[in-house]
């Protein structure tokens, strides 16, 4: 991972489709970078996915969220993050059973 | 064979068939091949020839890019070595919908035979490809980049 290949890939996120989406999404959260400016970058360009109507986008949005929030220092940086991490979360709720399902026990891990 | 007869003796037959124009017809003939490939692998190599020229000659991406599908789908080992190349072709298609499915196809091939697809630098490849023009290509090559991982 390095910063070529993570602007190359916010780049691409919002031209694909929802499971290319979630691919990257996902392959951002297993290969974290080290470097504090770019993990900011990357949260604030990911954000708007949580915004997204397809469930597995926003979960694998929060995931990565979440993921870079453990290596934030600033409490100020975390709350501001989490205000907005909450809201689509529990819009989640208006799905059907089975997202409800995953949704709550998703929250729950973040709880 | 969708009910689940035995047409396997049709084999030779069929694969006359894949020369055609047509797409649907080329795409159930595709399909039969696949079926019947791990039950016959030698008559399945006859149709390595036909693979190798709808995947990087032919002019409809459409069709160049069943080719590819098929090849990824086509787990024997013994027809790797014949098709590691058109799909190296195949990921420099200019059609990036050709490209995307070289993706898959890259990680399907890998779990047949890891060290051989690694040595073809198909691997390389498909990191290079992260850095393609096209988004859909992009997130293709990640998600084959991710199960590549997963394997190793």
């Amino acid at each position: 991972m390095n910063d070529r290949l993570l602007h190359q890939l916010m780049n691409a996120l919002p031209e694909c489709t929802e499971w290319g989406r979630v691919y990257i999404l996902d392959f951002l959260a297993d290969n974290c970078t080290q470097e504090e400016l770019s993990r900011e970058i990357t949260v604030q360009r990911v954000l708007p996915n949580l915004a997204h109507s397809s469930p597995a986008v926003v979960l694998s949005a929060a995931k990565i969220i979440t993921k870079y929030m453990y290596e934030q220092t600033s409490q100020e940086k975390i709350r501001s993050v989490c205000r907005k991490l909450a809201p689509p979360l529990i819009s989640l709720m208006n799905n059907g059973p089975e997202i409800q399902h995953i949704a709550i026990r998703n929250i729950n891990l973040l709880l | 064979m969708t009910v689940g007869k035995d047409v396997s003796g049709l084999f030779t037959q069929v694969l006359k068939c894949v020369e055609t124009e047509d797409l649907e017809l080329k795409k159930l003939v595709y399909l039969y091949i696949i079926n019947y490939s791990k039950a016959q692998p030698d008559l399945a190599l006859m149709a390595i020839n036909t693979f190798n020229k709808d995947a990087t000659l032919r002019s409809n991406p459409l069709i160049r890019s069943l080719a590819v599908r098929t090849m990824g789908q086509i787990g024997i080992d013994a027809m790797l070595e014949y098709l590691l190349g058109p799909l190296m072709d195949a990921m420099n298609d200019e059609d990036a919908y050709v490209r995307k499915t070289t993706a898959i196809c890259a990680a399907k091939v890998y779990e047949v035979n890891p060290e051989r697809v690694e040595a073809q630098g198909i691997v390389k490849k498909l990191e290079s490809m992260l850095f393609d023009g096209n988004g859909m290509v992009v997130s293709n090559a990640v998600a084959a980049i991710t199960e590549i991982q997963m394997r190793k």
